[in-house]
């Protein structure tokens, strides 16, 4: 090559690196390359939305960030985990709460021009129920639902359901146009009354979800951003470059990253979202005997050193606890945590009474979600002879698997919310109680629970978290704190035991 | 020459019968857990049922294969159970990112292993031909990921040149476009450069041959000797090899894609293989053989061209 040549060459890479910086220190190469003079907010997820029909929404972590812009909810979440009124305004019960009668606003309608009202809130429940999504659990108590005027509706309920309310906040109370509702296509385009409208030329499944603005929305107030844009991220590391690089705004971190988001300058947000530990499912002790005495299952919350596990597994960012309700929950007793001490020794005698010294073998999960966990639980276990036969899973087979009845114990996270009703239903009702342990203590607690409200409610979900403790039906080890990180020019309100931030809560930092 | 294409057509076909069939009774044989994915562990045997019914899952296996090649010749190739998209489109849709991941990676690669490896064989043992083999064999024995990372981490984070993470499509915007693949281009051909001591090899073979020395007697100038000859015969190998290399980057840019988190075919099929997502993930299967046929073909035909020697019958 001649110098000429080279010199040109040169010259022309110059250029191109130079034009490549004018185009903005933080590039947004998947957006639009028309410029746009409205505020925008990118968000980086780490879950994809499965379907936009309204059936199949899912209201568990950062999920409601890819469909909230577009439906919205007949009640809104509040920052203490409580709910208050959003296409509802008004809502009671009967006197034994098994009809809760609301009163819908009267101005909205779809993106269709559907009208939303009473018969549009039946068309959608009914449609719920009528489906097999992963939520469609959240309608179990819904037996008929009834347009009492215009804008008037009744829920009648099978039995009393105390989260009912935190439910129609969530995917159950997701509305759609019921026009559209029928439609294959709504599963790609939904058709909502929501803030936002999904610009499906600008999105690509699984990568980016754009959303303009709803100009025909009731309350462009709580949305300051004239344009949202979703990203889907996979891979922690690009979540965090892409933060850093001021790609996205706003996204969820692992704890092993807080120090490089702290260096570079986000704001980060911890969370307490999840509790983690065991879950003692086989209480009736069908596959491992010994499992049955209760004894043995308190010598197992005894011989994990929480402390210990937090710091070295989740460096710290949690809370050591021995109870599965959030600390947001009314039934939450900080008292309880000093129930099982780390005692090694207290452990074996309580193995020892129980006749059980020698220990047992109980079969286990070998599942990469909690594959750091595992050395420690063997070698806690291990103290007081008590031997694990991993038995691998695949990520297909691992939910499956969980809730078989196959395996005894589980390591879990499970959610911690402030519905104190939520958590303790692991241990009642839920799949989760997979060898279907029925104790009548417990149950004439959670009954009582189910059908009172106001102080004997609250009393009785304190009660039955007490129980739930002193029998050690599971050994919790500490809440887990989730991070989310945003940048600087974002103020931001997380809800308490919320993994995603709901969109409303997100803002311009002054 | 009819003939020879129709010859592939056929093998092709036979590739991908043999192909879907080995993917879909691997798959198939643990759809209860893909269905039980899809409803969540609160579902009640009877919601279990009703999704496998929708999904068709409660038919016979050989059913099932039929229904689905029967729809597949005629280009439908069903739903995504987990994004509700039909699968051409998912498939059509992560195209771009992929093919411009590695067709470019390959035309740059070419370009540089072509250029160094033949300055290498023409100046052997000298500065650049020592200096070449050290910095290719660095840069191959790192892996991928942290040669990817290292860019974002001084060209995206440190000196913010280009975009940490995102793809733009060429007809969007082709400066962006550039901009955005510059990072993910450069960590695969750096983590490949080891094609240029190939290229070295042959042009250094090709250079201590009888003929080039009698060309030289000639009276041929060397540079005349060199592109007219030596490069021609030190050409297929190379384009063996490259012709590997690409097939081998269509499968292999997962690492790549997640990093800078590209769209592609790679995390579509991983997250499709993981999670048991079936239709998607043979809606890739077909699309990959149906590109891989195209480009062994392509070689080939490149090759008969640069060897009149080679007969395509």
């Amino acid at each position: 090559m001649t110098k000429k040549r080279l010199t040109g060459a040169i010259y022309a890479t110059a250029v191109i690196l130079a034009l490549s910086a004018c185009s903005g220190s933080t590039p947004a190469p998947s957006t639009s390359s028309s410029a746009t003079t409205a505020p925008l907010l990118t968000l980086g997820t780490v879950v994809d939305v499965p379907s936009y029909d309204p059936a199949d929404l899912r209201y568990g972590g950062e999920f409601p960030q890819l469909w909230a812009p577009v439906y919205d909810t007949l009640l809104k979440l509040d920052p203490d985990g409580g709910v208050s009124e959003n296409l509802a305004t008004e809502w009671s019960y009967n006197d034994d709460n098994t009809v809760l009668t609301m009163t819908l606003r009267d101005d909205v309608t779809f993106t269709d021009g559907a009208v939303f009202d009473a018969s549009a809130v039946k068309a959608n429940l009914e449609h719920f129920i009528a489906g097999s999504g992963t939520d469609r659990y959240l309608a179990d108590s819904i037996a008929s639902v009834d347009v009492v005027d215009e804008y008037e509706v009744a829920i009648s309920l099978s039995e009393p359901d105390p989260v009912l309310e935190y439910y129609l906040a969530q995917s159950l109370g997701a509305v759609g146009s019921p026009e559209a509702l029928s439609s294959e296509s709504i599963k790609l385009e939904p058709v909502g009354s929501g803030p936002y409208v999904l610009d499906t030329a600008d999105t690509l499944r699984g990568d980016q979800y754009v959303f303009t603005r709803n100009e025909d929305y009731w309350n462009a107030d709580d949305f300051p951003f004239d344009k949202l844009v979703v990203k889907v991220y996979s891979d922690v590391n690009a979540r965090l470059n892409a933060l850093t690089s001021g790609q996205i705004q706003g996204a969820r971190l692992n704890v092993s990253l807080m120090d490089q988001a702290t260096a570079s300058g986000l704001e980060l947000y911890p969370n307490r979202v999840d509790w983690i530990g065991l879950n003692i499912m086989d209480r009736d002790g069908v596959i491992v005997p010994e499992l049955a005495d209760v004894r043995v299952r308190q010598a197992i919350n005894s011989v994990f050193d929480r402390e210990g596990m937090l710091e070295n597994i989740d460096l710290g960012q949690g809370t050591v606890t021995e109870q599965i309700v959030g600390e947001a929950s009314s039934a939450y007793d900080a008292d309880l945590n000093e129930t099982y001490e780390f005692d090694v020794d207290a452990a074996k005698d309580l193995m020892e009474d129980a006749g059980y010294a020698d220990g047992f073998t109980v079969p286990m999960m070998d599942y990469s979600r909690y594959k750091t966990y595992q050395p420690y639980v063997e070698q806690a276990f291990a103290e007081i002879n008590i031997a694990i036969d991993w038995i691998p899973v695949t990520d297909a087979t691992a939910v499956e698997e969980s809730i078989s009845g196959n395996f005894p114990i589980l390591i879990m996270s499970q959610a911690a919310p402030a519905q104190s009703w939520d958590a303790l239903n692991v241990a009642y009702q839920s799949s989760y109680n997979a060898f279907d342990t029925v104790d009548p203590e417990f149950t004439a607690l959670m009954e009582t629970a189910q059908s009172a409200s106001g102080d004997e409610q609250e009393k009785a979900y304190r009660d039955a978290n007490a129980w739930l403790v002193d029998n050690a039906w599971f050994a919790p080890w500490y809440y887990l704190d989730l991070i989310y990180a945003t940048s600087d020019d974002i103020a931001l309100e997380v809800q308490a035991g919320s993994a995603g931030p709901q969109l409303r809560y997100y803002a311009p930092a002054e | 020459m009819v003939l020879y294409l129709l010859k592939r057509l056929a093998s092709a076909i036979v590739l991908l019968v043999l192909v879907t069939t080995a993917t879909f009774a691997v798959m198939y044989s643990s759809s209860e857990n893909v269905v039980r994915s899809l409803v969540g562990e609160n579902a009640t045997p009877e919601q279990l049922a009703q999704r496998t019914s929708e999904l068709g899952l409660d038919r016979p296996l050989w059913e099932q294969f039929a229904s689905w090649a029967g729809k597949a010749v005629t280009g439908d190739f069903g739903i995504s159970y987990f994004t509700s998209e039909p699968v051409v489109v998912a498939v059509t849709n992560r195209l771009p990112a992929t093919l411009s991941l590695v067709i470019t990676s390959m035309i740059v690669l070419s370009i540089v292993s072509a250029v160094l490896g033949t300055l290498a064989a023409i100046r052997t043992g000298g500065a650049l031909d020592r200096t070449l083999q050290v910095v290719t064999e660095l840069f191959s024995s790192v892996p991928k990921f942290w040669l990817a990372l290292i860019l974002v981490i001084a060209f995206a984070l440190t000196v913010p040149i280009f975009p940490a993470t995102g793809f733009v499509p060429l007809g969007e915007d082709p400066l962006g476009w550039a901009v955005a693949i510059f990072l993910p281009v450069m960590a695969i051909v750096l983590g490949e450069l080891r094609v240029t001591s190939m290229v070295r090899g042959a042009v250094s073979d090709e250079l201590s041959k009888d003929y080039v020395r009698t060309l030289r007697a000639r009276g041929l100038k060397n540079s005349e000797i060199l592109f007219r000859n030596v490069l021609r015969n030190a050409a297929p190998p190379w384009l063996t090899l490259m012709s590997m290399k690409f097939v081998a980057l269509l499968g292999g840019t997962l690492v790549i894609e997640k990093v800078f988190a590209l769209p592609g075919l790679g995390s579509l099929a991983t997250n499709a293989a993981l999670s048991g997502d079936v239709p998607v993930l043979l809606g890739v299967v077909v699309a990959t053989v149906l590109i891989i046929v195209v480009v062994y073909l392509v070689f080939d035909l490149v090759q008969s061209w640069l060897n009149p020697k080679v007969r395509l019958q």
